[in-house]
């Protein structure tokens, strides 16, 4: 049920993929992002594939998981792709009543869809690879820069890895009073929207008061460790780049140089 | 004594597919009879809360058969919600299932769920409200404003009122003082004497399962390891031990005892037990 939701969810291993610099595969989904968008023909949408599958072969990360989170997105898939094969001016190839589809129309429509596609799988390997804290450290390293004016950096890292680690804890908690409300008899599978709205109460009342309950815990254990906010933060873990951060920057930095140069100068 | 609830060999496996797939529950069988009081201990993890979930349907068994009369509970999707109503089930840290204004209505939701009608409900709210000692006055105040013990009577309260033929408790004394300890305790036993309702109750403290269950299950690593009456069980107190488990603290002094070279018996487990050996050992010894 709620525990199939594995997107956002962390799959420790010890493959080149998660021994990544998190800063590394933060930049590259970002460059990966702009590639596919660029992307136009048939060869660069080829290798924009490829190179994910192939991160998906190295990362041991079973093919399984990955559609199962795509699973999750498959009417926006569909969405996309008839929008855009309804709405592409071009040569008609037939039309019914007012719905004209056009040679261009199919092409593009199949071309978002894949592209959405490839950017949901990429941000899921991305976290499926990469563990919440490394995540929210990349991020900060990354941003750090904005520190300069004055922008709260630290505190906008610190409540991203709270949210995030306490996904999976609200996740349980919810399955869990959803079981205890069953138990009493509670159904939450059947009637119109609205009796099922009304019976997802006997849930959240409870999920608020946990939750509230668990952010004032929170705060007061960090606070009897002395947390006082970013400045002067030492930390366990500094983030270093090594020789496999070089090689995957490089190999990633040429595939999308690859996917633009040959969508955009070959036309291809 | 006729079987009421039959578990046959019962598997049940978490997050299949996924790298964190766990047996949690490995070929478990037992039966339990009608009108039984059985303890469930197990250590931590051995899967005694995935179990017991099972028992009312809340979980789908991997693999295996939970009947209830004889019926399989997936048999059909009436089964299912029969099970619902026919296992009452407390979880752990009950308290944190509340959520009604009042402590009345709360009490009120599994009664309402079962469709019963307004009377019906009014009994059953009071009839179980003062079997774990909550006040008249206490029942139109938020369950939100009561302290944690009056929180936990509330719960298990509202699962009372479900008059459950079978009741399971999960550490229904989990974080309680002694005094709560057995006050919680005695309103299950009350209520198991005046409904005759087969009581399981999953616990940690061995003096507590020793005491009240008449009949033990031991789980160990997802499978049974043994089980028997209290006696039986405490008897093999180094399987126990091995297990991860503990033995009451009387058992361990018999043990001690005897290693002296005391001649006492083995399968000591509770005070009262041990007080009458004592005391016909030393009348023995002042006779002689
Ligand atoms: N929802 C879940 N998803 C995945 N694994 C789980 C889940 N619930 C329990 N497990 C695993 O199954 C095993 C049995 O857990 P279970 O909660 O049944 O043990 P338990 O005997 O009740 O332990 P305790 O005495 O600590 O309450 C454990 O190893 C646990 O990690
Ligand atoms: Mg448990």
């Amino acid at each position: 049920m709620l525990k199939d939701i594995t997107l956002g969810q962390y799959f420790p291993g010890k493959s080149a993929v998660h021994r990544l610099d998190p800063r590394v595969k933060l930049l590259a989904l970002i460059v990966y992002i702009v590639a596919l968008f660029m992307a136009g023909g048939a060869v660069s949408y080829a290798i924009a594939t490829a190179f994910v599958v192939a991160a998906i072969a190295i990362s041991g990360i079973k093919p399984k998981l990955i559609l199962k989170s795509l699973k999750a997105i498959i009417f926006i898939v569909l969405f996309t792709a008839v929008l855009n094969m309804l709405y592409t001016p071009g040569d008609v190839l037939f039309s019914v009543w007012i719905i004209r589809i056009t040679k261009q129309g199919i092409y593009n429509g199949f071309g978002m869809g894949l592209r959405v596609i490839l950017l949901v799988t990429a941000s899921a390997l991305l976290t499926y690879t990469t563990s919440p804290m490394a995540l929210t450290d990349g991020l900060e390293s990354l941003l750090s820069p904005l520190k300069k004016l004055r922008i709260p950096v630290h505190e906008f890292a610190m409540m991203m890895t709270i949210a995030l680690r306490f996904i999976p804890t609200l996740i349980e908690e919810t399955d869990k009073i959803m079981s205890a409300q069953k138990a009493r008899g509670a159904d939450f599978e059947s009637g119109n929207i609205i009796k099922r709205a009304k019976a997802l109460i006997p849930v959240l009342i409870p999920l608020f008061v946990s939750s509230f309950r668990r952010a004032d815990e929170l705060a007061t254990a960090m606070e009897c460790r002395l947390y006082h906010g970013g400045s002067n933060r030492t930390r366990l873990n500094v983030l270093r780049y090594g020789r496999l951060d070089g090689i995957g920057a490089l190999v990633i930095a040429m595939v999308c140089a690859a996917v633009i140069v040959v969508s955009k100068v070959f036309g291809l | 004594m006729t079987d009421i609830l039959t578990v046959e060999h019962l598997m049940h496996v978490y997050g299949v597919g996924t790298p964190f797939e766990k047996v949690a529950v490995n070929d478990v069988s037992f039966s339990i009879g009608s009108g039984e009081f059985v303890g469930l201990i197990g250590h931590t993890g051995s899967g005694k809360s995935t179990l017991i979930q099972h028992l009312n349907g809340l979980l789908k068994p991997t693999s295996g058969r939970i009947l209830i009369h004889g019926e399989d509970i997936h048999a059909t999707k009436e089964n299912t919600r029969a099970a619902r109503f026919a296992v009452g089930l407390v979880f752990q840290y009950p308290e944190h299932q509340l959520f009604e204004e009042t402590v009345r209505a709360d009490i009120a939701f599994g009664p309402k769920n079962m469709g019963l009608g307004e009377s019906e409900i009014e009994r059953r709210v009071i009839e179980s409200a003062e079997i774990v000692g909550l006040k008249k006055s206490d029942l139109d105040r938020s369950p939100f404003e009561l302290s944690g013990g009056q929180k936990r009577r509330t719960a298990l309260a509202g699962v009372l009122a479900m008059e459950p033929e079978v009741l399971v408790l999960d550490e229904p004394m989990a974080g309680l003082d002694p005094e709560g300890r057995r006050a919680v305790m005695g309103y299950v036993k009350e209520y198991h004497k005046k409904h005759g309702t087969t009581v399981i109750f999953v616990t940690h403290s061995m003096e507590d399962a020793a005491q009240n269950a008449q009949r033990l299950i031991v789980m160990d690593r997802g499978r049974v390891l043994m089980q028997g009456t209290p006696e039986q069980v405490f008897e093999r107190a180094d399987e126990l031990r091995a297990s991860g488990l503990d033995t009451p603290q009387v058992t361990d002094l018999f043990s001690a005892l005897r290693a002296r070279g005391i001649d006492v018996p083995q399968s000591v487990y509770t005070v009262e037990q041990a007080v009458r050996c004592l005391r016909e050992l030393k009348g023995g010894k002042t006779n002689a």
